[in-house]
């Protein structure tokens, strides 16, 4: 009987506590992990001077069919490094645009906000478009996230290796030199593998 | 036997008596499961700690809020920052768990229970998803015969309560789930020595190496060995045994382990022998003599096979092969000394193949089939006459069937059930059912009702020494117990979750040693009923510092079905407190940890006291990239504490080491 009793206190105190606690969506893990991961290569990724005198944003840019869902949703419009923070969703990536002048206007709009990125998370739903992609934004000092394990073969900066029970990533150390980038030791030191593809035709082998 | 508090001991009691007051105020334990905001405020070396699945649960990859029992995960970080040697250490600080070491075996207690003389035959212990435990005694002792190196623990989850409607026999009070390292989480070569008190000194070699994203291969190879302390019992302080004094408490093994993937193939392999002497004269051995030890030696060989058919249809297959040695030899005196030896045999096959789909919405089915297949259960004891040279093998096998529904929204109901099939008493069904309310991303309530077994094992059967002491009991039941558990996992703030569970269990069945008056020998009889009700509030922690740590207090009454008098072997009362604490950012960590254990009682009515014990590990990381040296201490403050033993001791307690320290190096390149 006492147990009963006892049983019946610690319910009633378990709903006690529900009713107090705030409504939040339920969210992939993995996805949740991986959010708070790019807004930590945001926190410890120095870009050159020019990049960051753009119009007081930070703007972590998602392309392909990603399931982050509302998972950036804690940090949005949050102040780093004194900039606000955006979170700009793409959707998939555009190849094809109209062959008129409103197209290529869209087309070179389309591109531009792509270039802006601070860092952009490439879904391995855009695995067939790495290659357009990340030559789409070269040069630009956009910092490139995959998550697929060829990502860093293609010149891709950082990827998240699939299939891994916790978060696992490898950096590309040349591309990111290339993109005049510095992310910080605290960042490497943590990557599975820290890659220099010195010889140009290791890239090649691995496209 | 008494307790030493230091003043410094008294600080850090009080220390962890303010937590667990917290701990109770709120309830507590929050495994892994933090909420997103949280991992926006966490170090990013805590990060890449974070685990995006729990396993063993329900057989299949889920979130720990999601697993329908109270879920720990301690990991490879947190078994290296607390300088953990060995299994039994790591399941020491998990809430509701204790563990007694007689100085040949250390043995899992959980929930009040642990009963003196078992080989942990209530715990279901799998390596990778492959069941351990042997088919002579039902045991996987978690020390130094445990078949892997600690070093080579990547995770291990701690399931509590009943498990037999998916794993079948042995996971009766909870099943502990250890996932090794493979070359994603061990690449390259690395190297590790250490060294610690009473001449102990352990090496290991691995290499790791990733062929591409599906080809992979680890293997390590480890020494150990140690001379241990010279030891003093006073229960045989008599000119004739040396005043007590003995130093025959060594302890060897060594380790060879392989892990490679092919593609959607995993192979495990894991050999695993331990000489230990024993130095407590156990069945009235003569005491002091060294010859009077024990060699387990346990190899596993297991395949895994896992592919996704479509994201709503998999299958899982698994098979291994296990084998099984002990070697007993113990010395008496009878006019003259000679040496008694005591073996076991055990060969056996175990294959599971599992289905998961998800034929409709909101349902989550899965179903399979396993088999043991013991080739050899043999048991032989001799000296000058053979006493025993008992032969079986077995098949036992079993169906099961999961259902998770998710009802609503936040509701989802778990139902599953096992029967299953053995050639010694024929049939048993083990439901479980499970409502879990996920209220947000903060609360989650589960309410939890689960019926396990175990089978009787060989041992029990047809053990007897020759009609010495023991006959064989040839026919005898499974037991049973039926668990009522509600957990509650909490969000506090953005640093801490709290978790409540409180349980209430009745064993039936319970398997024991009894006196047959009719011939005066010992006999396993289905005896006992237990019951037990406890409540445990538990604390994680993580701060932006890289402070993280948890905290948590059990107390449980397990009481004696028949005469209602407090179980044996068990405190009422556990508390511990473990943190790590970063000293310098990334590279010096501090992991401290406190356990308390109230008194037992003894087999003789008596009580062994309650013990506090501290033990703290400095790890220095990257002294140069790779290089990493820790240095630990364990019962920091010396604190004299001892376990209750078993009938075949004729000490009441068994007294446990002071103050010892250990020193590892390890480099990875």
């Amino acid at each position: 009987m006492k147990t009963i009793i006892y049983s019946l206190m610690l319910l009633l105190l378990m709903f006690a506590v529900i009713v107090c606690a705030g409504d939040e969506q339920i969210q992939n893990r993995e996805s949740q992990i991986k959010a708070a991961f790019l807004y930590n290569f945001v926190m410890f990724t120095e870009w050159p001077a020019d990049k960051l005198s753009e119009p007081n944003t930070i703007t972590i840019g998602l392309l392909g069919e990603h399931q982050f869902g509302d998972a950036f949703d804690p940090i949005k419009n949050k102040t780093v490094k004194k900039q606000r923070l955006n979170i700009k969703n793409f959707g998939m990536f555009r190849k094809s645009f109209p062959q008129n002048d409103a197209g290529k206007l869209e087309f070179a709009n389309y591109i531009e906000q792509l270039r802006k990125c601070h860092v952009l998370f490439i879904c391995d739903s855009e695995h067939e478009n790495y290659k357009a992609i990340i030559d789409t934004v070269k040069s630009h000092g956009v910092l490139t996230v995959g998550e697929t394990e060829d990502f860093l073969g293609f010149g891709g900066i950082i990827t998240f290796i699939p299939g891994t029970e916790k978060p696992v990533f490898e950096v590309n150390i040349d591309s990111c030199e290339n993109e005049n980038l510095k992310i910080s030791s605290k960042v490497l030191r943590l990557a599975r593998k820290v890659i220099d593809y010195d010889a140009p035709d290791a890239v090649d082998k691995n496209k | 036997m008494h307790t030493k508090k230091s003043s410094a001991g008294k600080i850090a009691i009080f220390i962890v008596a303010i937590l667990l007051a917290l701990g109770t105020l709120c309830f507590a334990e929050q495994s892994e499961a933090n909420a997103p905001q949280d991992l926006f405020a966490m170090p990013i070396e805590d990060l890449a700690e974070q685990s995006y699945t729990v396993y063993g649960a329900s057989k299949y990859e889920q979130k720990t809020s999601e697993a329908p029992a109270f879920v720990t995960i301690i990991t490879a970080d947190e078994i290296r920052k607390y300088g953990y040697k060995t299994l039994a250490d790591v399941i020491e600080s998990v809430p509701e768990f204790f563990i007694t070491y007689d100085r040949n075996y250390h043995y899992i207690g959980v929930r009040g229970f642990r009963r003196p003389g078992d080989y942990d035959t209530r715990i279901l212990i799998l390596l990778n998803g492959h069941r351990l435990n042997d088919n002579v005694y039902d045991s996987v002792s978690t020390g130094t015969t445990f078949p892997v190196d600690i070093d080579l623990i990547e995770k291990v989850e701690v399931i509590r309560g009943p498990g037999s409607s998916l794993y079948g026999s042995n996971a009766f009070l909870a099943v502990v789930n250890v996932i090794t390292k493979n070359a994603k989480t061990l690449e390259g070569v690395e190297v590790s020595g250490e060294v610690a008190s009473f001449d102990t000194m352990k090496e290991r070699v691995s290499y790791g190496k990733n062929f591409d994203e599906s080809h992979n291969l680890l293997v390590s190879a480890t020494s150990y060995k140690s001379s241990g302390p010279t030891l003093h019992f006073k229960e045989f302080d008599t000119p004739a045994t040396h005043n007590g004094n003995v130093s025959n408490d060594d302890d060897q093994f060594y380790n060879l382990f392989l892990n490679a993937t092919v593609g959607e193939f995993t192979f495990l392999a894991t050999y695993l022998p331990r000489e230990k002497g024993i130095p407590t004269a156990p069945y009235d051995t003569y005491f002091g003599d060294s010859r009077t030890k024990t060699n387990d030696d346990m190899a596993i060989m297991g395949l895994e096979y896992k592919h996704d058919f479509t994201d709503d249809f998999a299958v899982r297959g698994r098979v291994s092969y296990h084998h099984y040695d002990y070697d007993g030899a113990f010395v008496y005196d009878d006019s003259g000394l000679y040496v008694n030896k005591d073996n076991a045999r055990g060969r056996w096959w175990e294959s599971e193949l599992q289905f998961i789909a998800k034929p409709i919405e909101n349902h989550k089915l899965t179903w399979g089939i396993e088999d043991q297949y013991n080739t050899t259960q043999d048991q032989k004891n001799w000296d000058s006459a053979v006493y025993l040279d008992d032969k079986r093998h077995s098949n036992n096998w079993g169906v099961y069937i999961q259902d998770e529904w998710k009802i609503f929204d936040k509701w989802t109901f778990v139902g599953g059930v096992r029967h299953d099939e053995y050639g010694t008493f024929g049939g048993t069904t083990n439901p479980r059912l499970a409502l879990i309310y996920q209220h947000s991303d903060a609360t989650t309530v589960k309410l939890l009702y689960g019926q396990a077994f175990r089978a009787p094992n060989v041992y029990e059967l047809y053990y007897n020494d020759g009609d010495y002491t023991m006959k064989a009991a040839d026919s005898l039941n499974p037991e049973t117990i039926q668990t009522y558990e509600a957990v509650l996992e909490q969000k506090l703030n953005k640093n801490l979750g709290a978790t409540v569970s409180a349980f209430h269990y009745e064993m039936k069945d319970v398997l024991d040693q009894y006196l047959d008056p009719a011939d005066n020998l010992l006999v396993f009889r289905n005896l006992k009923e237990v019951k037990a009700n406890g409540i445990t509030g538990a604390l994680t922690g993580r701060w932006e510092n890289g402070l993280k740590g948890r905290a948590s207090y059990t107390f449980v009454e397990a009481r004696d079905g028949q005469t209602d008098a407090i179980l044996v072997s068990s405190p009422k009362q556990l508390a511990k407190f473990n943190v790590i604490y970063p000293v310098i950012q990334n590279n010096l960590f501090a992991g401290l940890e406190v356990l308390y254990t109230s008194k037992a009682k003894t087999l003789t009515n008596n009580y062994a006291d309650d013990f506090w014990i501290t033990n703290l590990t400095l790890t220095y990381e990257n002294i140069v990239k790779g290089l990493e040296l820790s240095a630990s201490v364990y019962n920091l403050f010396d604190v004299h504490y001892g376990y209750p033993s078993g009938a075949e001791h004729r000490q009441d307690i068994i007294e446990q080491d002071g103050t010892s320290f250990r020193i590892k190096l390890t480099y990875r390149f």
